[in-house]
Order: structure tokens, then sequence, then C-alpha cells
């Protein structure tokens, strides 16, 4: 009883095939491809025949427009480049153009401003570090800082060695001076 | 005519990485100048360690005008900040020694980084030494930078020229 059924199912497939493979032989033969093919070669062998000029109008014309897209670009991006110390422009460019080097100078993360701590005893460090740091700061404020040019006599490189490895004035001072924290 | 207009922006965009003149070392050399003098006159003088508190307060509200002027540049800034600070961690009292692992710490980074040497575990004189030898060698190493700071900007814009091309 199945078997039978399968089989008929079978035949219905295999019948739509048929029917699928002869619509589409008698629309090949209707068509007349072969006649659209040759025309079609003419076509293309016609257009062969233009001018050269005419030819390598478009793709010339694309390829303008790239180069001058791509000057402007440069251009945006040079002047947007600033060399420290007076320096390495051009090399800084050619560096930062690379991915590795371009992701250093993405703007880092802002840092989250201190906020008060929640827990009890974290509160009470914050508190008091806020304040030392406020004295601090206001203890700082008050100590002048004597303003104005120094006159130093410009020192040569021998002389300065002279002082420094000779004379050997850093260490005199520093061991004078632990000398002297030592005896307080 | 395309060509012609590519060739314009080309050059236009290489006037606009004119590179701009070294920086003023003048500034560089008085700092320098001050600290070696500071430290002369409390060699001769005697003085405490107050008058070196306040040449180096000084000192170092000059480099910040300097570098905020753009007399000296981020090089020689850090160099010398550095400075500065590794003088004042030994000239600041630290009742207590709260801060000696701090300084302990701060001075070791400091003469390996300049000397390349080991610091002495002994402390006392001997590591006062090693510390001021390492501030005078960086004192030398700044005014040395100083001085070649024209032939190195040169050479630089040789080599940028090397890799992009000559200027046009």
């Amino acid at each position: 009883m199945g078997e039978k059924q399968d089989d008929r199912a079978f035949e219905d497939i295999a019948g739509l095939i048929r029917e699928d493979k002869e619509r589409a032989l008698e629309r090949f033969r209707k068509g007349d491809f072969d006649q659209k093919i040759r025309a079609r070669i003419a076509a293309v062998s016609d257009g062969e025949r233009r001018p050269l000029v005419r030819r390598l109008l478009v793709p010339v014309s694309v390829v303008l427009l790239f180069m001058v897209a791509a000057g402007a670009l440069l251009l945006l991006s040079r002047r947007r480049t600033t060399a420290p110390l007076g320096g390495p422009g051009r090399m800084m460019t050619v560096l930062g153009g690379l991915p590795g080097i371009s992701e250093l100078a993405l703007p880092k993360e802002a840092i989250p401003p201190a906020t008060m701590p929640t827990s009890g005893a974290a509160r009470t460090v914050w508190t008091v570090l806020t304040l030392a740091i406020e004295q601090k700061e206001a203890e700082e404020k008050k100590s002048v800082v004597p303003t104005g040019p120094i006159k130093v006599p410009r020192l040569s490189l021998e002389k300065k060695m002279e002082i420094l490895f000779k004379d050997k004035v850093i260490e005199r001072v520093l061991v004078s001076i632990l000398r002297k924290s030592e005896e307080v | 005519m395309g060509l012609v207009m590519v060739a314009c922006l080309s050059a236009f965009s290489m006037a606009a990485l004119e590179v701009s003149p070294a920086p003023v070392a003048k500034a560089g050399y008085v700092l320098l100048d001050q600290y070696i003098k500071s430290f002369q006159e409390m060699a001769t003088h005697g003085s405490g360690s107050d008058v070196l508190e306040t040449n180096l307060q000084k000192m170092a509200a000059d480099t910040k005008t300097a570098k905020e002027k753009g007399e000296i540049d981020q090089v020689f800034y850090a160099h010398f900040s550095r400075i500065l600070a590794m003088t004042k961690l030994f000239v600041k009292p630290d009742p207590g020694n709260i801060l000696k692992p701090v300084i302990d710490r701060e001075a070791a980074n400091f003469i390996r980084d300049v000397t390349g040497e080991d610091p002495v575990t002994t402390g006392g004189e001997l590591a006062i030494g090693q510390v001021a030898n390492a501030l005078a060698e960086e004192i030398v190493n700044l005014q040395i930078y100083l001085d070649t700071l024209d032939k190195r900007v040169g050479i630089r814009q040789k080599l940028d020229e090397t890799i992009t091309g000559p200027k046009k």
C-alpha cells in the first residue's frame, strides 16, 4: 500500500520535471539565441573600434578624481599635524598613519572624579586626606617663591664638569645636610 | 588639468609641513647653571637646607614657566624636573623616616636609569655619593642634550626627507 503511494509520488515529480524541460526547450527554440549571440558579438566588436581617447576617458577621469580627493585628504591631515620641538613633522605623519601608533593618539577615557567613599572607615580616611591636602595646598600658596630672573653667569660644559665631578659640590652639600639632620 | 591640480595640492601640503626652528636652549642653560651655582654657593658658604629648598622652589617655578612659554622642550622638562624632585627628596627633612621606603626606591631607580649602577644597600654617605654622582651625570647629559639640539633637529629633518622624499 505504502509502496504504491511512493511510486505515485515519484511519477508526479517526474511528470513535473518533464513539463519544465519541455517548456524550457520550447522557449529556447522560439528565442533564436543563435541570432542574439551573433548580434551581441557584433556590438562588442563595434565598441572596440571606438577611438582610444574615448575609450580611456572614463577610467582616466575616475583616477584623476581619486588623486584629487587623496591630495585634499593629505592636505587636511597634514595641516592638523603639529610637530613638537619644531621637529619631525613628516616622520610623525608617516608613523601616525600606522594603525598601532594612531591608536596611541586616541583620547583616553576620562578618569572619573574622586567621589566620597560609601563605607565608614574609607570615608574617615578620605575626609582626613582631603583636609590634609587642602592644608598643604594653602601652605604652598603661602610660601613665597622668589620671582624674576636670577643672573647666573653661563658655565661651559668643562666648567660644569669641574664643579660637579672635581669639586663634588652636590655630594658635599647632600652629605652636609644629612649630617645636620642626623644631629638634630 | 587634474594632474596640475594634484601637483599644486601636494606642493601646498608640503609647505604646510615646514618644521619650526629648534627651541631656544637658552632657558635650559640658565636652569642648569642655576642648579650648579646653587650647590656651589651652598658648598662654599655652608648654608642650610632651607636655602637649597628655596632655590629648588624657584627653579621649579622657572622650569614650569619656561615649559609653558615653550623655551624648553618636553625632554629637558622631564629630566630636569626629575633632578629637582630627587634633590628635594634628599633635602626635605623626614622626621621618623616615614618617607624612607619611597626615597630609597626613587633613588635606586634614578641611579639605575642614569649610571646603570646597582644602589648600595648600606645607605649613609656612600648611597648619597651614588645619588650625587647620578645627579651630576644627569646635569652633564642635559647640557650635552642642549648643545646638540640643533644638530639633532637637522639630522631628524634629513631622515624625514629620506623617508618621504626631499622637500619641494
